[in-house]
């Protein structure tokens, strides 16, 4: 009787409903949590794919502007990256790894010959855990025999 | 009388951390959202690049055919008597190249559309020995053809 009359009385109510209030609140929090971190993954992965793409079309401009000067990818590749491994599997195509292997440049090469000089098309596909990032495509000529001057 | 107001008066009001909860939750949704948005407008700009990088070096390999076809017109025409006579013929018939008469050679202009909005434009000196000179190699916007335009500014005169 004792401890009924003190329940209808309100000495505990607030301490039983503050509780209640807690553990709605708790579940609450940790189910929009859960939504929130899967938001803030996401946009962690999508700005790491973005900066690695960013960093593959930075380094193919480099190497298609190395390119134009010497006709020759291997070259190109030298200038750019750093003790990279070289694989080419035959007369046009090449396999170039960067020295931590993460990404991979498979290039080919097609070389006409004309009178004057000869003209060189590159094709740069980048590539990195086997997963496509970049292509791109360039030419350069070189005259025969240096036709141009400065 | 004093106890039922101690306890009362011990613990947070009911609704406080419901509130501050529901706080917390739209202020981290927002920032995940913003972050969200950031990291996609980041990649579709990352992807624009590209894209252009794509549309700029494939007019540039264009433009680099056009210059050997020329380098090739040129090779030939040294081997001829009139050097600036038989290189206008010859580089004439390729399509978009306009050519005209220099001191000492010819200068063959010619462009190539990069995309809708910009176009890849060149300019390349010949000299009568068969050696070639590129002047300009510069993208240029579709619409300002006109390469006198510039910003009206005051004369100085009222």
């Amino acid at each position: 009787m004792i401890s009924l009359k003190t329940v209808n009385k309100g000495v505990r109510r607030p301490i039983n409903l503050f509780l209640a209030e807690i553990i709605i609140a708790l579940l609450f929090f940790s189910i929009s949590g859960a939504v929130i971190l899967q938001v803030f993954a996401a946009a962690d992965i999508k700005s790491r794919k973005s900066g690695e793409l960013e960093s593959v079309i930075l380094c193919a401009q480099t190497l298609a502007e190395a390119y134009f000067e010497s006709g020759n990818i291997v070259e190109a590749a030298k200038i750019v990256w750093e003790n990279p491994e070289i694989n080419t599997t035959d007369g046009s195509n090449t396999e170039i790894y960067t020295a931590d292997g993460k990404i991979c440049l498979n290039a080919s090469e097609q070389r006409k010959k004309t009178s004057a000089g000869e003209l060189c098309e590159l094709n740069m596909v980048f590539s990195s855990d086997g997963e496509e990032l970049y292509a791109l495509s360039c030419s350069a000529y070189l005259p025969d025999g240096g036709n141009a001057y400065e | 009388m004093n106890n039922k107001k101690k306890v009362r008066g011990a613990g947070m009001g009911v609704g406080y951390v419901s509130v501050m909860i529901v706080f917390a939750s739209i202020c981290l949704t927002i920032f995940a959202v913003l972050s969200l948005r950031a990291a996609g407008s980041n990649d579709a700009f990352n992807e624009r690049s590209g894209e252009f990088l794509r549309q700029y070096y494939a007019a540039d390999s264009k433009a680099k055919q056009i210059l050997a076809q020329l380098d090739e017109c040129a090779k030939t025409a040294v081997a001829s008597d009139f050097f600036e006579e038989s290189f206008e013929l010859a580089a004439g018939e390729i399509d978009g190249v306009t050519t005209s008469m220099t001191r000492g050679g010819c200068k063959a202009v010619y462009s190539v559309e990069i995309n809708d909005r910009q176009k890849l434009s060149v300019e390349v000196t010949f000299k009568n020995n068969g050696k070639y000179e590129i002047t300009r190699w510069q993208s240029k916007s579709i619409s300002s053809n006109d390469d006198d335009s510039h910003i009206n500014v005051w004369d100085g005169t009222f």
